[in-house]
């Protein structure tokens, strides 16, 4: 009986995977593999290059930066708020679709700043 | 101070291993004195480790900023209390604090049980001797919190803590979570012992079984804490991410329910000993592996587990763990047989196996989905994670047979139920249900999801107050009682059972909170002062923009007047702050949305501050509404009451724990 | 100094502390009965709280009269045997 439902559940969760697989893929792999699964969304990280975040003139919350990678650099825009650490420079994440120019990021992540490993010589000029 | 405190540890070392030795000495020569010597030097360990945790506090208060661990963790700005919490800020000072509580645990049950089971005792020592001995390697040699600073300039101030840790809800969560993550050391030290003794009957699982609990309660609670300062201070609105961390303290409460659960089967038909086993052993692990995940990297990034010696340490220990477990199991197999067979898959045993099974289900569904990057990444190349969407899908279905369960347990009868009384126990929830179910379809629900949960929402209900009010009926009758006071000695005469009953419509009351996610709206604007937006039936306007400066940190305050059907409901201040404002270094400066919330029992209304123009004066506004959130809050408190009334100690004979 | 002179002071406390019943002998009876006669004390004593529950349930109305005579039967069964155990170790 145990067994019965050890692979029911296997059969369970590997549908559940089927269905919300997110690939954690770098700049070149994107660009060249995602014409063969149109829609797919991917996950990928990389830092923000300097001065390439742009705001909308009329809408804060329309924006586009440009996503840098092992030397590769692919523009995103995501229209949501965006979270408090993100400006230049910062290491992000981001899940989207790409349509082969764009990636249309709809989820976007700092690099969790809770665990502070800083450098001590700051302590000098931090108050 | 800090020199006396990493030498205390190092006594401590030396007179865990002593005391592990002396106790294998006790059980070959059947000396007394060992274990008498042995009882002491574990205890003089619990001293020490205390002393050297009030070291470190004393250290931490005082600013000692010589000690890595203080200059990372606090600054001369930092409030008192988060002084003090600075201890488990980092990984050094909370591996420490783990140590601790292990040290207060184990130094209760000593004293505790320091008259009875004779045989059980030098074991159950034996082992918590040896996971505080892993523990006092790790701070003595691995990550040792009384390192001094290695700089060649004086260090004058620390780094302090981050802001967003700086709040009351931090200040419970880890300990209560530590609380739970070290308690499960106990049971699993008197498991281990009864497999060495081979006395696998119910003395263990009774002595255990208020530990269990407590235990049990606080990783629940710390659970709980973590959503709660999620949804309060994150401003994601949510309060559960699936996230590794949290999955990775969610497991081990999921197989530690199953085992309060099935040790209630093994002390009244002592019927699946194998099985409890297996159980207290994979919490145990589950729990150090949760220690463990927590305080590294290692499912977001792989390279984070060879940074430091700590990933492979903690592996071999559990390995350990498993292998000597492992082995007593397979040699002791026969004595844990049991003739007792399942005669009825309509009884209450049945009931509880089922619950048992998955409850480890949606463990492994978790544990599967968690580990599935790093599995994905070692055979294919690629990291795949799989999100929320996941865990949802898989378990929320699985989570309704679960409540499912929790109703038709008091319904059946051990062994079996005969079939007048199926019909006699289920017809009054079996309607009630429905009965919801058809109002609730007449507020225009429709989806499936929120239907069944609502029908198993009632029908879980009925099944309590029918229980409870069975009882008062039959005291009333009895007794003549009045119902209230009928009530309470009802209660009072069989705590574990109607505990039970409150933790479980704690649970209902959860599930009534989860169905609200299905109608959660939310939405976000670019605003200019004056602008009115709309959501959910409010009408909002950003009436004002403000700006403060303050003691630690800088803020901007809109003010959103919150209107519905023309009246008046709130003004909520959502806050933009920056902190280390002053900071020369831009880098330095740390934003933080402070967000505003106006709770009802139907739904909340919850703003954030994104983001500012300060050229235009234009702000990015995220408004949410999330419906019947309070109500996980509400189970969450009848959580904690239904334990608190099972822990309740009573006149009783059977004294376990 | 303060360090060096705390860490010996605390190490002799200790041993002293730990060192003391090597000079304090006492007996204390492990046989292997009193365990035994714990254990049966025990599993009697779970046996009447079963009892006294099915009782209360039977009363309650949650099961009928069928279920309740096949699991009393079997319990007090249970507890007579017990109790001959009991009796029989304390023979011994």
């Amino acid at each position: 009986m145990i067994v019965a439902v050890a692979l029911l559940m296997i059969v369970w969760v590997g549908l559940g995977i089927e269905g919300n697989e997110l690939p954690y893929v770098t700049i070149r792999e994107l660009t060249t593999n995602y014409e063969k699964k149109p829609g797919k969304r991917f996950r990928l990280g990389g830092n923000v290059k300097e001065g390439s975040i742009l705001h909308n003139e009329d809408d804060l919350l329309a924006l586009s930066f440009v996503l840098m990678q092992e030397g590769n650099q692919l523009p995103v825009s995501y229209h949501k708020i965006v979270p408090d650490m993100f400006k230049d420079g910062s290491e992000v994440v981001v899940e989207g679709i790409y349509d082969g120019e764009y990636f249309h990021a709809d989820n976007l992540m700092t690099k969790c700043a809770s665990r502070y490993e800083g450098d001590l010589r700051d302590t000098e000029t931090s108050l | 101070m800090p020199v006396y405190g990493a030498s205390l540890l190092s006594i401590s070392l030396g007179l865990a291993v002593l005391t592990i030795f002396l106790l294998v000495f006790f059980l070959r020569r059947d000396d007394d004195r060992f274990f008498f010597v042995a009882q002491r030097t574990s205890l003089s360990v619990c001293f020490l480790v205390t002393l050297a945790t009030v070291t470190l506090l004393a250290s931490l208060v005082k600013g000692d900023f010589d000690v890595d661990y203080v200059a990372r963790y606090t600054s001369l700005g930092t409030p008192t209390l988060y002084k003090f919490t600075a201890i488990w800020a980092g990984q050094s000072g909370s591996l420490l604090f783990w140590l601790f509580i292990l040290c207060c645990y184990s130094a209760v049950v000593l004293l505790q049980n320091r008259n009875r089971h004779e045989k059980l005792m030098p074991y159950v020592i034996m082992t918590l001797a040896v996971v505080q001995t892993f523990f006092l390697l790790l701070v003595n040699f691995v990550a040792n919190p009384f390192s001094p600073v290695e700089a060649n300039f004086p260090v004058h101030d620390g780094l302090g803590l981050n802001p967003l840790l700086q709040n009351p809800t931090m200040a419970i969560h880890p300990p209560m979570l530590y609380l739970g993550y070290v308690g499960f050391s106990v049971p699993f030290a008197f498991a281990i012992a009864a497999l060495f003794t081979r006395q696998l009957d119910a003395v263990w699982v009774r002595s255990i079984r208020r530990w269990t609990l407590f235990t049990w309660l606080a990783l629940g609670l710390g659970i709980l804490l973590g959503g709660w300062w999620a949804y309060n201070e994150l401003g994601w609105g949510g309060y559960w991410a699936w996230d590794p961390v949290e999955n990775a303290s969610f497991m081990p409460w999921l197989t530690g329910t199953a085992f309060i659960h099935s040790i209630i089967i093994q002390e009244k038909k002592n019927m699946l000993k194998v099985w409890n086993m297996i159980l207290i052993f994979v919490t145990f692990v589950l729990c150090i592996f949760g220690t463990f995940l927590t305080r590294s990297g290692i499912v977001s990034s792989v390279h984070s587990f060879t940074a430091s010696s700590l990933g492979p340490m903690f592996l071999t220990f559990v390995f350990l763990i498993l292998v000597v477990s492992i082995y007593l199991l397979l040699t002791r197999l026969d004595d844990l047989k049991t003739e007792r067979r399942l005669e009825s898959f309509i009884s209450r045993e049945s009931g509880f196996l089922f619950n048992n099974v998955i409850f480890v289900s949606i463990c492994f569904a978790v544990l599967w989905g968690t580990m599935f990057p790093i599995v994905s990444e070692a055979v294919t190349g690629t990291q795949i994670t799989v999100g929320a969407p996941f865990f949802n899908q898989i378990t929320i279905p699985i989570g309704l047979i679960l409540l499912f369960l929790a109703g038709i347990g008091p319904l059946l009868a051990w062994r079996r139920t005969s079939k007048e009384s199926l019909i006699r126990n289920f017809s009054i929830p079996v309607l009630t249900g429905l009965g919801t179910v058809v109002v609730v379809m007449g507020f225009g629900v429709r989806a499936v999801y929120p239907l069944v949960t609502v029908f198993l929402t009632a029908f879980v209900t009925a099944t309590v107050v029918l229980e409870f009010w069975r009882g008062v009926t039959v005291r009333t009758r009895k007794f003549g009682e009045n119902p209230f006071i009928a009530l309470l000695k009802m209660i009072s005469k069989n705590r574990s059972r109607y505990g039970g009953y409150i933790v479980h419509m704690g649970i209902v009351f959860m599930f009534v909170g989860f169905i609200g996610k299905a109608f959660d709206k939310d939405k976000e604007w670019s605003m200019l002062v004056g602008d009115e937006v709309h959501i959910a039936g409010y009408d909002i306007v950003l009436t004002d923009l403000n700006e403060e400066e303050r003691p630690n940190h800088f803020a901007w305050i809109a003010t959103l007047d919150v209107v519905k059907e023309g009246k008046d409901v709130v003004s909520l201040h959502p806050e933009k702050r920056i902190y280390f404002h002053r900071n020369p270094n831009p880098d330095r400066r740390q934003p933080h949305s402070e967000l505003s919330l106006y709770s009802t029992w139907r739904e909340d209304v919850y703003s954030v501050f994104g983001g500012i123009d300060q050229d235009k004066e234009l702000l990015t506004i995220k408004i949410m509404v999330n419906r019947l959130v309070r109500f996980v809050w509400l189970g969450s408190y009848l959580l904690l009451f239904g334990t608190v009334i099972s822990l309740w100690p009573s006149r009783g004979f059977v004294k376990g724990a | 100094m303060f360090a060096t002179i705390m860490t010996v002071l605390t190490f002799v406390v200790v041993l002293v502390f730990s060192v003391q019943p090597l000079f304090i002998s006492r007996g204390r009876s492990r046989s292997s009965y009193k365990v035994t006669a714990e254990a049966l004390e025990l599993r009697k004593l779970l046996l009447y709280e079963q009892i006294k529950e099915l009782e209360l349930e039977y009363e309650m109305g949650s099961i009928s009269s069928a279920d309740f005579q096949l699991n009393r039967s079997e319990l007090k069964r249970e507890v007579s045997t017990v109790l001959e155990k009991m009796n029989s170790i304390s023979l011994e």
